[in-house]
């Protein structure tokens, strides 16, 4: 049997962080060892009891808080294959993203720990760098439909793609994936990989979303905020009942 | 004397004469309080990590916003989530 992995690779196994070839040894040495089998289960319990009450401390960051927004915006368009995790197997479904009560609090406590008022001055390099606020561009089209819910089609999505739903202050959006494909949800955020054939996903952003993105294969499709939609990618061809269809794969919408 | 609504009112900044809070959002203003204690107990660098990786960042990343090589994140994050739960159950 190889060595005793370390804590930090064990912990590394855990959030789908090792890349192989190391996360073969790591995957046989895990199945084998009673010992390292228990400790992956420990970090795995801490994980579980961390997320669980970090979550709703997450999940307070009003509409306003552009730090935060910006974060989640930057990090959707960054992220790679290499680093998703937590991908549960999904049939046809219907997802559920929670920005939660976002809106219901005064002040984000993610925000004031950022901004040093917790009475902790921030020293070093653990400043993470934030991307620069910029103003929400205000071309494009306004669309608002009679209800105030958004229906989007993003047409000829194959295996492989993936959307991300960003949200900043309603409590849910809807994705209508193909069987097969997978999600990972976290504070405001829903994230969708592609599997099976060649299909049309479904998105709706309900009333009183006041900012909003969806963002396909690294490249931004739709930014709502306030009543302003732009749409930085393909151009939208409304339908008469109001759905925004966006073309992915080839052909014609 | 203060009851504990009114306390939690003015602890997250809201008038105490303002509508009535929903007991549900009273609960998790209360939660919010707890995990605010719990993380200010922590150094910079647990809290930084603990908040971003919640935020859903890579390893890469968190490894670039405190610093650090990556190998080390795992470990890093291992033992600030081992204090962070220590805190919790004090």
């Amino acid at each position: 049997m190889s060595p005793h992995p370390t804590e930090g690779t064990l912990q590394e196994y855990l959030d789908g962080e090792v890349a192989p070839p190391q996360l073969g040894v790591v995957d046989r040495h895990v199945r084998a060892c009673h010992q390292c089998r228990t400790l992956v289960a420990e970090l795995a319990s801490m994980e579980e009891t961390t997320r669980a009450v970090l979550t709703d401390f997450v999940a307070a960051i009003p509409a306003a808080d552009q730090a935060l927004w910006e974060i989640r915006r930057a990090r959707a368009v960054r992220r790679s294959a290499a680093n998703r995790r937590r991908v549960a197997t999904a049939a046809s479904l219907v997802l559920i993203a929670g920005a939660s009560w976002a809106a219901a609090m005064p002040g984000s406590p993610v925000r004031e720990w950022w901004d040093g008022r917790l009475g902790v001055e921030p020293s070093g390099p653990i400043e993470p760098q934030l991307p620069t606020a910029v103003d929400t561009p205000r071309a494009g089209m306004n669309q608002l439909p009679l209800d105030g819910r958004i229906m989007i089609s993003l047409d000829g999505v194959s295996a492989g793609n993936w959307v991300e739903v960003i949200l900043a202050d309603v409590e849910r959006a809807a994705v209508s994936v193909p069987a097969g494909s997978s999600f990972e949800t976290g504070p405001g955020r829903l994230h969708v990989e592609i599997e099976g054939p060649q299909v049309d996903v479904r998105i709706e952003i309900p009333e009183g979303a006041v900012a909003a993105d969806v963002v396909v294969n690294d490249q931004l499709f739709l930014q709502k905020s306030g009543v302003g939609i732009t749409y930085p990618g393909p151009s939208p061809v409304v339908t008469e009942s109001g759905t925004v269809r966006l073309r992915v794969g080839g052909g014609a919408p | 004397m203060e009851n504990n609504r009114a306390r939690l009112l003015r602890v997250h900044g809201q008038d105490v004469s303002s509508e009535e809070m929903p007991a549900e959002q009273l609960e998790r203003a209360g939660r919010v309080a707890m995990v605010r204690r719990a993380l200010l107990q922590l150094s910079d660098r647990d809290r930084t990590l603990l908040l971003l990786r919640e935020e859903g960042f890579a390893y890469m990343e968190l490894a670039e916003a405190i610093g650090v090589d990556p190998s080390s994140v795992g470990t890093l994050l291992a033992r600030a989530r081992r204090r962070f739960a220590a805190v919790l159950g004090a």
